[in-house]
């Protein structure tokens, strides 16, 4: 119970946040307005925590507690959540085999792109429920694992990366192909300069 | 409960620690809401430390309500239930705030609609005893730090299950017996300010003295319990907060009702 109640204020916190700013962003209001009514459900993995994400009117609500059926749910550890709302490409974020969604994706995307645009200070508005020094660690507690997310991130990539090209050799590098058109180049070069002295010495005279 | 005082013909009840008649417990309780109707939201933060809102959002999540649905606030007292549960119900649905404390209802409709509320919550003086509605009206009915003051909760019980819905719930949030015997030990300590506090902020102490007093009187969480299946309810269950200070009860009155 005491992490229950304790979830319940930091999503109050959170709740609050969004929209204070939603109320400075008519367009996002409106494009969330058009939700109205969706209930998302995020269920992180790992660690167990599952938050339900309610549209009502022109406001978000953010429960840890609800007993109806949500239109989209996604599932997955806390790492890929994160991800997918520091992901650059917000499109192909949705396809991570370490996300699980069911249901209706398309509100789900909207969504992601609405909080995504807003300029929110997190820290203060949940100072407002729990106090400054609970928000300062939970705040560092999150810049880490946001950390740790964005390093494993890259670094699975460059792992991928390096595991395609250059020991399983499926397909060249970058700097591979990039030889094999320069050389592509070249001997186009060279041909053009061997036509070019064949026809000057066909129109010499003999 | 009332009970029989021997040395007297006439039976009593608890206002507090004091005895007194059962006709006048409704007046003392409504007297002490009388005097702290206006700081009353201040109080609530004193007394909780502010935590009074994060059990209110929880037990509205509880509430699982959902839009078009008809709630009553009982005992709602300044309206913050109503407030949480009006977008939920949304315009296709109706919230009721019903006291039996004229000047919390004020109060309370006063708050509301300063905050530009004033689209699907109504107000209306009403005994939890003898609620006057119809049967089967509500989906959900919430009951927040109220049913403590009421002389006969077990009436009050029944009253409720009749005018919910089947299908529906109750939930009563209330000041409970700590779990823990430290954690008992300090909260004792911690409510012996509260006249204190009371004297401070709204000059009437006795007042704060009867809310501290009424709390260990109230029954405790099994036996809250208990007293809601014998009102009828079914799948009783409830949530210990903050070490069993307060707690959180829910009633389902059963769908072949």
């Amino acid at each position: 119970m005491p992490l229950a109640l304790l979830t319940t204020a930091v999503l109050a916190g959170v709740e609050l946040g969004i929209n204070n700013v939603l109320k400075l962003d008519s367009a996002s209001q409106q494009k969330l307005a058009a939700l109205d009514g969706a209930v998302f459900a995020v269920n992180c993995t790992s660690p167990a925590l599952e938050v339900f994400l309610i549209v009502r009117g022109q406001t978000l609500s953010l429960c840890s507690y609800y007993e109806g059926e949500a239109d989209t749910r996604i599932s997955g550890q806390a790492s890929a959540l994160l991800a997918l709302l520091l992901a650059r490409d917000k499109s192909q974020a949705f396809y991570n085999k370490d996300l699980e969604i069911q249901g209706n994706l398309e509100p789900l995307q909207t969504l992601q792109k609405i909080l995504s645009g807003l300029n929110i200070d997190w820290e203060y508005q949940l100072s407002k429920f729990i106090g400054d020094i609970p928000t300062q660690a939970f705040s560092t507690s999150l810049d880490s694992a946001s950390e740790l997310a964005k390093k494993t991130h890259a670094s699975l990539t460059m792992d991928i990366d390096e595991y395609i090209h250059e020991e399983k050799k499926l397909f060249p590098g970058a700097g591979e192909l990039e030889s094999f058109y320069k050389a592509i180049d070249q001997l186009g070069l060279r041909v053009d300069r061997a036509d070019a002295r064949l026809r000057k010495l066909g129109d010499s005279p003999l | 409960m009332p009970s029989m005082n021997e040395n007297k013909s006439e039976k009593t009840t608890h206002f507090g620690y004091k005895e007194v008649p059962v006709e006048e417990k409704a007046e003392h309780v409504g007297n002490v809401f009388h005097s702290v109707a206006k700081n009353y939201d201040i109080m609530n933060d004193v007394v909780s430390l502010g935590t009074h809102r994060i059990l209110k959002r929880f037990t509205v999540e509880l509430s699982a309500l959902r839009p078009g649905q008809k709630v009553l606030d009982l005992a709602g007292g300044t309206g913050d239930f109503s407030l949480h549960f009006a977008p939920i119900v949304g315009p296709q649905g109706s919230v009721i705030l019903a006291d039996i404390n004229e000047s919390m209802v004020r109060v309370g409709r006063d708050r509301i609609i300063d905050k530009g509320n004033v689209g699907n919550i109504t107000y209306t003086l009403a005994d939890a005893e003898n609620l006057p509605f119809q049967e089967n009206t509500f989906d959900c009915i919430c009951i927040a730090y109220g049913l403590r003051n009421v002389t006969d909760k077990e009436a009050a019980l029944r009253s409720m299950f009749q005018v919910t819905k089947p299908g529906g719930r109750v939930l009563v949030l209330e000041f409970s017996k700590p779990r823990n015997e430290l954690v008992g030990k300090a909260y004792d300590l911690y409510s012996k300010l509260w006249p204190i506090a009371g004297k401070i902020i709204s000059g009437d102490s006795e007042s704060y003295q009867y809310l501290v007093e009424s709390i260990r009187m109230h029954p405790d969480q099994e036996t809250l319990k208990k007293m809601m299946i014998d009102a009828g309810f079914s799948n009783c269950h409830y949530h210990d907060v903050m070490g069993g200070i307060c707690a959180i009860h829910i009633g389902h009155k059963a769908s072949d009702t």
